[in-house]
């Protein structure tokens, strides 16, 4: 029998639900192999041990009386830890937050429970999800499973390690400007940043509140369908969201898909990646879809935008943490009120301060015009260009990043470096349309992902693209562990 | 802060004023890592000033206030400050409003 790790999401259930092995003890050796590798890894910031084990019995119990259990029954998932979790501490890797235990779970969190998924612990991130290697984290960097000493992406990097190190068949990361799909690629994992409004963000605690989504991280693309079943649709606690169109098919579609490839992005990028792209679109020419190469101008835009747009709502969503009813230990005591909350501040990481400074400046007074305000016209540029693109084609297809996983440590003193990562990934954010990454192949043992985008509430025609690469390239899913 | 200011001169001061304003006590240190930093990235943003977009309506999220949840407060049902850091008897220990700096 294969080790229980390295089973899809469906074999489980369908493991647990026939009495093949039980939810304990899938819960057992899930928890035996987190303690084992994530030394290494260092995917989890905290494992939910004792009420995961709980969980798992209750699921056995409901099993042995016959009763109908969840869709998810016993399926471990990772949750990055900027999503509450109730009664489960959750920092977003700040030290500003170190002690926070949230009263209430996340809508996501509550849906995934009502179908008897498993929270298994709680993963790395950059610090407040702002960065694209993980390596801004109050815990440290995780480190790619591929090769340990390389970065995993980010900010999703716990996220999608742990996935890739087969410490869990699923997780949930959040995706600002390439989040999830990020490290996914960097750690050959399929993400999906799901339509602005399809998934709640209620319990996400928020960074860039116009941009960022929760996405499902798994092996497979059916696995991210399984999850995006279970999150998706409208909550009253979200006004942004909309019922969507559920449950989303793993069965590819025969429709004769029409793609275009972003050719300015794919030639710019770095050689293998490039390469790796062109073959991708052959592989789907050969699958059947209609594929030919687009160009589109106002891309060169977007990294500026997103950032302006970003760097302004966090500087304001952050206002709000003052240390005094979670945080560290530091004695208002004496303290003005001013002086207090300056101090306690500066304990935000180097990333998250350098964010708040520009996105205040951005914001002020004469430059809210010069900025800001052009980034929003630029969202509303790209918005309309890809409006006019998705009449002709069912799907775009990119790199999900412009390069390799690099090193840890190899960019970090250069902020510039770093945000020029986000170049092919943020325009998905700006528009508020979807997109996913999946494995596209390997480069002296380093992945490389496809990205695949489509129309706003078009999930759908991303998961048929995506199955079809997916079953016709055959990259192989396995755990470099 | 005024838009006179050329492309690419954020100052040591304006750092420091930033910082005030968005209250993060920054080291002098940092100050002078940020000023290089900061400048450069702003000189990046700069790219938008050369796009015409004055026909362009930027986006904004459209909702009715109607379609607006009621704003209640939640009884989480659970003790939801900490007892041991800055609590005492149901209240919460703060810095002083009334001091000056």
């Amino acid at each position: 029998m294969n080790r229980l790790c390295d089973l899809s999401i469906d074999e489980v259930t369908e493991g647990i639900r026939n009495q093949h092995f039980s939810a304990e003890e899938y819960v057992s050796q899930t928890l035996e192999r987190i303690a084992k590798i994530d030394v290494d890894i260092k995917a989890f910031v905290r494992v939910n041990t004792d009420d995961a084990i709980e969980t798992a019995r209750r699921i056995d119990n409901k099993i042995h009386k016959g009763e109908k259990v969840g869709y998810l029954a016993g399926i471990t998932v990772g949750i990055k830890d900027n999503i509450s979790t109730k009664g489960l501490r959750t920092t977003c890797a700040s030290r500003i937050l170190s002690d926070y235990i949230p009263p209430y779970d996340a809508t996501v969190i509550r849906k995934l429970k009502e179908c008897d998924a498993i929270v298994i612990g709680k993963l790395n991130l950059d610090e407040f999800a702002m960065g694209s290697t993980t390596e801004f984290s109050k815990f440290g960097p995780t480190r790619n499973p591929w090769n340990l000493d390389y970065v995993t992406g980010g900010s999703s990097g716990g996220s999608a390690a742990a996935v890739a190190a087969a410490e869990c068949p699923a997780s949930l990361g959040s995706d600002t400007g390439g989040s999830v799909r990020c490290p996914a690629s960097f750690c050959s994992v399929v993400g999906f940043k799901p339509t602005y409004g399809s998934v709640s963000r209620y319990g996400l605690i928020a960074y860039s509140n116009s941009l960022e989504q929760v996405g499902p991280i798994a092996r497979t693309v059916p696995g991210v369908i399984r999850m995006m079943n279970a999150i998706s649709g409208a909550d009253p606690n979200d006004d942004t969201t909309r019922t969507v169109n559920t449950p989303y098919s793993a069965e590819a579609s025969t429709n004769r898909l029409r793609i275009g490839l972003l050719s300015n992005l794919t030639v710019n990028a770095q050689s293998e990646v490039s390469k790796c792209i062109y073959s991708a679109m052959d592989t789907l020419s050969s699958a059947g879809c209609i594929c030919e190469e687009i160009t589109l101008d106002s891309l060169e835009y977007a990294l500026a935008s997103y950032y302006v747009i970003a760097m302004a709502e966090a500087s304001s969503n952050l206002a709000r943490y003052d240390n005094i009813r979670y945080g560290f230990d530091m004695d208002p005591e004496g303290y003005e009120w001013n002086s207090y909350f300056s101090k306690v501040r500066s304990n935000f990481g180097e990333e998250v301060k350098r964010r708040i400074i520009i996105g205040t400046y951005v914001l002020s007074s004469g430059y809210y015009g010069r900025y800001y305000l052009k980034a929003q016209k630029v969202r509303a540029l790209l918005r309309r260009e890809f409006n006019s693109l998705y009449s002709k084609y069912d799907a775009i297809i990119a790199p999900t990043m412009p390069i390799l996983p690099f090193r840890i440590g190899e960019k970090i003193d250069d902020p510039i470096k770093i945000y020029y990562v986000d170049i092919d990934t943020v325009v998905s954010n700006l528009t508020g349309m979807p997109a996913i990454s999946v494995p596209a192949g390997f480069s002296n043992g380093l992945p490389i992902g496809l990205q695949i985008m489509s129309d706003e509430f078009q999930e759908q025609k991303i998961f048929d693209a995506a199955l079809l690469f997916e079953r016709t390239a055959k990259i192989p899913v396995r755990s470099p562990f | 802060m005024n838009e006179e200011n050329s492309i690419g001169m954020v100052s040591k001061d304006e750092i420091r004023h930033l910082g005030w304003l968005a209250r993060i006590e920054l080291s002098e240190e940092e100050i002078s890592k940020y000023e290089s930093q900061i400048d450069r990235i702003i000189q990046h943003f700069d790219i938008l000033d050369s796009l015409a977009l004055d026909d362009l309506e930027p986006i904004y999220l459209k909702k009715s206030v109607r379609g607006l949840r009621i704003d209640q407060a939640k009884d989480f049902g659970a003790d939801v400050l900490p007892k041991t850091r800055n609590g005492k008897d149901g209240y919460l220990k703060g810095p002083k409003s009334d001091v000056k700096p």
